[in-house]
């Protein structure tokens, strides 16, 4: 129950699709979404494929909670090995299409090898078909949702596509559903566009049931109590995520200039404030917010930019209301690149959605350009004639529309940050883990987060784990490995759920267990729960280490570990990696090359 | 003596009317605690705040501790979290 119990596996090499029943001995050990997704890679693919060939497997994954009354439920996650890292990639999204998928009858959708032409996918129930993608082919995101949806003659239909960034093979492009929700990390689109795949479009009318109506409506009704009480939820709701960049700035762990400083002086330029005030000319950047499917938090940003800003006063097609700045987002194309002009980030932030490409990617890999700019490593000459220096706003929006499109120096842009970094000779300016870019958060005032980007399977991520509260409490690395560990676990089950992450500030594992043990049909304590979510984890772990890492890649670049931050509460310290590490795999129940143990491996099933 | 005080998020709720956005001066006791001018703010007692006072970041058992002083910048932020 919960669960749809069917896949839909299409095989677009020889487009052919068929539905197969879910093996609900796994689902019981994974449960769903990115746990169960990861289970289905493991056992389909060599962990050593080249992620942009057709053996690579693409996995979209609702979970059994997706498209239930349970507040936030319209997860999915995207499963594949990612481009960007040559690590497991887990991407999940909100939006709508994840419950639409699930409506039409699938928990998985599982798209193998490579279609001969371009093609998207088109689902109603049970109708499948592989059609041609014609002229969507080198559309952008958003023409091609509202093209589908008129070609189809169906307004419901839910649309996942991949922009210009995806076909061509922008290393960080993401999967775009709904306009403006991305599974947008690890480079999931490039795999995509790899697969000639342009979109899958969804639509579905059967419903979900779930094992206890009675007793799930009684905790969902305690859950959203839960939800609408908590004042971390409050401040989502009316500010957004981005609620949290003062805090930051004061906290000094915001990275500004690729990593070179902690605290950036235009914060109050592209704040909450900033984005709720009426400017003399009667212009207001955010216009209200926006709920994905079923969510009563409703953290989403809807925005539109100054119609006579240098960015569009010619280009009346972005005179509209989109996506606006989220914490990420407004670190990604502020502080990291030095950038204070709001107008700018948000069309930025535009450009991502239309284009289908990472924020945090982009941002950080433009800012170590930025580095290698005004170190005289590149020059105009390199960079289309585009004077790339730290605050110029210009640089930064010609520069997303480039690697959107594919266009000059954005070629090398869409490389990611390692690659970039390791052409131009100079490795060391890569701010991230496994080839992924880090977050807004620097990790020597958050010596937590440090931890958790080091050891995060799918490289530097800040939505695997949770060591905020400890990171508060203490600047120094003693006691940071178990919370990180246990937040990871907690973590993955969470995202194994069908429900998203922004919940976990006011609903603990118990929450989340009592909602899945109703829908499922019983049998899920919290214990069961966590020991799903790190049996996940080690799972992603073991597929890791098949695709050639080692403990030598769960590290920090040497700007966090030996050069102390400049300013802020961190004030001349550095990232304690080294004695968080050791103990960290300790708690793991891992040896000190960071691989399980016999007996952990044995104690988890695995 | 007077310091300064910094909100982050909703915080500025606390704040006294007179506030700009979300900064207010005020009036304090000499020897008074970030302790003390969160409580008289009315900000609740079981609640996780940042607590950051001249860029020096302040544990909760430092602040009924630590004694103000005229011209202090005081910065109260909610959690830390992911976003």
């Amino acid at each position: 129950m919960a669960w749809q119990k069917q896949v839909l596996r299409v095989d677009l090499t020889n487009g052919t699709s068929h539905k197969e029943p879910l093996n609900m001995e796994w689902a019981e050990q994974y449960l769903g979404e990115r746990g169960l997704a990861t289970k289905y890679l493991w056992e389909m693919m060599d962990a050593r494929t080249d992620p942009m060939s057709p053996d690579n497997v693409l996995i979209f994954a609702t979970g059994p909670l997706t498209g239930t009354m349970a507040s936030t439920s319209g997860r999915y996650a995207v499963v594949t090995k990612g481009p960007l890292t040559g690590a497991i990639a887990c991407s999940n999204s909100g939006g709508k299409f994840g419950a639409e998928l699930k409506y039409a009858g699938y928990d998985m959708l599982i798209l193998e090898g490579r279609a001969p032409e371009p093609s998207y996918l088109y689902i109603n129930d049970d109708d499948v078909q592989i059609l041609p993608a014609g002229d969507l082919w080198g559309a952008t995101v958003w023409h091609t949702e509202e093209t589908l949806k008129k070609m189809h003659q169906d307004p419901q239909i839910k649309v996942a596509s991949i922009g210009i960034a995806g076909e061509r093979g922008v290393r960080y492009a993401c999967v775009v559903n709904d306009l403006h929700r991305a599974a947008g990390r690890s480079g999931v689109g490039a795999v995509m566009g790899s697969k000639n795949l342009k979109a899958v479009a969804a639509r579905g009318t059967k419903g979900v049931r779930v094992a206890d109506p009675k007793g799930f409506m009684q905790v969902v009704k305690e859950t959203h109590k839960l939800l609408a009480e908590n004042s971390g939820v409050r401040e989502m709701t009316e500010l957004g995520t981005n609620a949290m960049i003062d805090a930051m700035q004061d906290f000094g762990g915001l990275p500004t200039r690729n990593f070179q400083e902690v605290q950036f002086e235009g914060t109050e330029k592209i704040n909450p404030a900033a984005m709720m005030e009426k400017r003399p000319n009667g212009h207001r950047n955010l216009l209200t917010n926006k709920a994905c499917f079923g969510c009563t938090i409703a953290c989403g940003r809807i925005a539109h930019i100054d119609e006579d800003h240098f960015t569009i006063v010619n280009r009346k097609e972005y005179w509209h209301a989109s996506g606006g700045l989220e914490y990420e987002t407004a670190f990604a194309f502020g502080p990291v690149v030095g950038v204070d002009d709001i107008d700018a980030l948000t069309f930025a932030g535009f450009l991502m959605n239309e284009h289908g490409m990472d924020p945090i990617s982009f941002g950080v890999t433009l800012a170590a350009a930025m580095e290698l700019y005004e170190m005289g490593v590149i020059t105009k000459q390199d960079t289309d004639g585009i004077e790339l220096k730290f605050g110029n706003p210009e640089a930064l929006t010609v520069m997303a529309e480039k690697t959107g499109k594919y266009e000059g120096f954005g070629q090398l842009l869409g490389l990611g940050s390692k690659r970039l970094c390791e052409k131009y000779g100079h490795p060391e300016l890569f701010m991230g883990v496994k080839g992924q870019e880090f977050a807004g958060y620097d990790s020597r005032a958050l010596q937590g987060m440090g931890l958790g980007y080091a050891t995060s399977n799918r490289g530097a991520c800040h939505l695997k784990h949770d060591t905020f509260a400890e990171d508060m409490e203490d600047q120094t690395g003693k006691g940071k490995a178990l919370p990180c560990k246990e937040s990871q676990d907690a973590t993955a089950a969470l995202d194994s759920t069908g429900i998203c992450l922004f919940t976990a500030g006011a609903w603990g594992s118990d929450n989340l267990a009592r909602q899945v043990d109703a829908a499922c049909g019983g049998g899920w304590t919290t214990e069961r729960f966590l020991e799903m979510g790190e049996r996940v984890w080690t799972l992603e772990r073991l597929y890791n280490l098949k695709a050639g890492f080692t403990a030598k890649d769960d590290n920090l670049p040497e700007r966090l570990l030996k050069t102390p931050a400049p300013s802020g509460t961190a004030k001349g310290k550095v990232n304690e990696l080294d004695k968080m590490l050791p103990e960290y795999y300790t708690v793991r129940g891992w040896n000190q090359e960071g691989e399980p143990t016999e007996q952990t491996l044995h104690r988890l099933g695995l | 003596m007077k310091i300064t005080v910094k909100t982050g998020g909703l915080l500025y709720e606390y704040l006294p009317p007179d506030r700009t956005a979300n900064r207010a001066t005020l009036d304090i006791a000499e020897g008074a605690t970030p302790h003390q001018v969160m409580q008289d703010l009315g900000f609740p007692a079981d609640g996780s705040y940042l607590v950051i006072v001249n860029g020096e970041l302040i544990a909760p058992e430092k602040r009924p501790e630590l004694r103000l002083a005229d011209g202090d910048q005081l910065s109260i932020n909610p959690p830390l979290k992911g976003g």
